[in-house]
């Protein structure tokens, strides 16, 4: 995928919230990104003390004008021209909303921009976000987006579905068809980072990746990457997993690549942050805070441990 | 210099946060994560780009808005530091919420090193409010370690004028208003660029273009130099040269500026990463005097 202009460095417009300490949102996507030579504007959807499993939250929210004000800005100044954006945690329909507007409009002007979405709206059954959003990312921002990266809970509500515990195989199935209804709504390119493969009738020590590629209305190309699920639990994994595919994606310019890099690269930031092992916050209820400055070389040497298995 | 041998040093950045550009906390945050440290990072305000631009867009953080998120660093028990540093502050009333928190932070972590660029203006102009200069006086230089202003920013914080009538600048004077800022607080101080002519030397015949962020930049690298070095000197000839080749390597990559940015280049700092992490010393020190008469 090329850059707009053949000396620059690609360039990326992150939308996501921001934490004074810790990493989630933005503090993972621009330091990831940076480090493997991406020019980064960052708009900043919250500006919170630190992720809100902590026992105490305090911040800001940005509200819908102060949104709009910034985009008026860049555009004043001819600065709004990409080859990536990247959204993520958005608090409210509203706000995703000015977003998509203008998402359109970068589009429009520059058809080469490619938009990765992660559609956050919640994990294990529980909503993180107002409902207002899913309507937004279903009518507005998933006919834009051209990589998605949904959990298993946030897939199903995209497409209306009732959640299951089936442990079948047709669980298996069930996924796939619910890629290809996902498909149908805009995105070219879906990534489940995990699924507990325990639903789909094997170990619950291994965990999945499905992704699914449309190449034409009724052909696609599907694969998984089996890896071994760790025993701690940590935030920002879904940040730094969607940082890490764009990039490799602008890298490899192959979505089976890129997911192999992204899995892999991740899987030793978190075997790297168990090593670390520092004393979880007493105040922090949701697990580890990801050691991504100690793994700076994990990142840069970008080694693959999973590999793609393909379907049919 | 951590508090546990074993983790990472941390730094708390208090600056401008732009979300296109390199600028204040932009800066900062690039450089520190680039040489390892953790920096936590509250944003003094969130602008489209920064002030030099034809257009500006965004919002300054309040006051109350500053004070909650202290609040919130301090309920859960985030406040130890090795570092703090802060640039541009638009409000007295912000530099005044930031003393106390310095304070706090460095009566739990008394090892925390605070490196204050006090922003205030450059070239005869102000950037800020006089509620500034007088916050910075009475209560922030007290508590910085490192202090790094430019020369009108001395000017400003001494309260003597540094020019004399001649057009011809007395090194005698600058080394004066030096020792005054000493005893307002600071142990060290940089002055970080005064052009020869002022001192009675040769122009600089380099005069390559105008850059926007090289102050932010200048700090945090004399932070994270002076971190890994231990000592001003080394800090300083290191920080220096890797500031110019950022320069040059902005320079070399310069195709088109910006119709709508009026103050000079956008650094490119990402692309000087390889330079950033060689830190090659191109510049070495001159030293004048270890016993400065009062």
């Amino acid at each position: 995928m090329p850059s707009t202009k053949s000396n620059q460095i690609p360039r990326v417009l992150s939308i996501q919230s921001h934490v004074v300490h810790g990493f989630v949102g933005n503090k993972c996507a621009a330091f990831i990104l940076q480090l493997y030579g991406f020019e980064v504007d960052l708009i900043n959807s919250v500006h919170f003390s630190n992720h809100t499993g902590y026992k105490t939250v305090k911040g800001t929210r940005l509200r819908v004008d102060e949104l709009q004000s910034i985009f008026e800005g860049l555009l004043a100044n001819d600065i709004l021209e990409y080859d990536y954006i990247l959204t993520g945690y958005m608090g409210s329909g509203e706000l995703l909303h000015v977003v998509a507007e203008h998402v359109k409009l970068i589009k429009t002007k520059f058809p080469h921009v490619k938009y990765v979405c992660d559609p956050v709206i919640g994990d294990n059954n529980k909503l993180y976000v107002d409902r207002s959003c899913i309507e937004v990312y279903k009518n507005e921002l998933l006919p834009l987006a051209d990589i998605v990266t949904p959990n298993d809970f946030e897939i199903k509500l995209l497409i209306g579905e009732q959640s299951n515990d089936t442990h079948t195989e047709n669980e298996d199935n069930s996924i796939w068809q619910s890629l290809r209804t996902l498909h149908s709504m805009g995105p070219s390119h879906i990534i489940i980072s995990s699924i507990s493969a325990d639903k789909i009738g094997r170990s619950e020590n291994i965990l999945q990746m499905r992704a699914s590629s449309k190449i034409s209305n009724d052909q696609y190309q599907t694969f998984r990457i089996d890896f071994p699920r760790l025993e701690s639990s940590f935030t920002g994994t879904g940040d730094s997993f969607s940082a890490l595919i764009l990039a490799w994606l602008h890298k490899e310019n192959n979505l089976v690549c890129a997911c192999e890099k992204a899995i892999s690269i991740l899987h030793q930031v978190l075997l790297k942050t168990i090593e670390l092992s520092k004393p979880i916050s007493i105040h922090n209820t949701c697990g580890n805070e990801l050691c991504l400055i100690e793994s700076k070389t994990i990142i840069e040497s970008g080694q693959i441990l999973f590999r793609a298995v393909f379907d049919k | 210099m951590s508090v546990k041998e074993k983790r990472i040093p941390r730094v708390l950045s208090i600056q401008s946060h732009v979300v296109h550009g390199f600028v204040g906390n932009k800066c900062a945050t690039f450089i520190l994560q680039l040489y390892s440290f953790e920096v936590d990072v509250i944003n003094s305000v969130h602008y489209s780009n920064h002030t030099g631009y034809k257009v500006v867009k965004g919002s300054r953080l309040s006051v109350d808005e500053l004070r909650a998120i202290f609040q919130g660093l301090i309920a859960n028990e985030i406040f130890e530091y090795d570092y703090i540093l802060t640039g541009y502050m638009g409000s007295g009333e912000l530099l005044a919420v930031i003393a106390e928190y310095v304070r706090l932070i460095k009566s739990k972590s008394p090892h925390v090193k605070y490196l204050c660029d006090p922003v205030i203006g450059d070239n005869g102009k102000l950037y800020v409010d006089q509620s500034c200069i007088e916050m910075y006086k009475s209560v922030i230089l007290p508590l910085a370690d490192i202090v790094t202003p430019n020369d009108f920013e001395l000017e400003q914080l001494v309260g003597s004028q540094v020019k004399s009538n001649s057009d011809r600048y007395e090194e005698q004077v600058l080394w004066q208003s030096i020792q005054s800022l000493h005893k307002m607080g600071p142990t060290h101080i940089i002055v970080s660029s005064i052009s020869a002519a002022k001192l009675g030397g040769k122009e600089d015949t380099l005069q390559i273009g105008c850059f926007t962020g090289t102050g932010d930049l200048f700090s945090a690298l004399i932070l994270a130099w002076f971190h890994k070095e231990k000592n001003l000197i080394s800090a300083c000839e290191k920080s220096i040269s890797v500031l110019h080749q950022v320069l040059l390597k902005t320079i070399e990559l310069c195709d088109s500026i910006n119709i709508h940015n009026t103050c000079g280049n956008e650094l490119k700092l990402i692309e000087s990463k390889t330079a950033i992490e060689a830190a090659e010393t191109l510049f070495h020190a001159v030293i004048i005097d270890t016993n400065i008469v009062q």
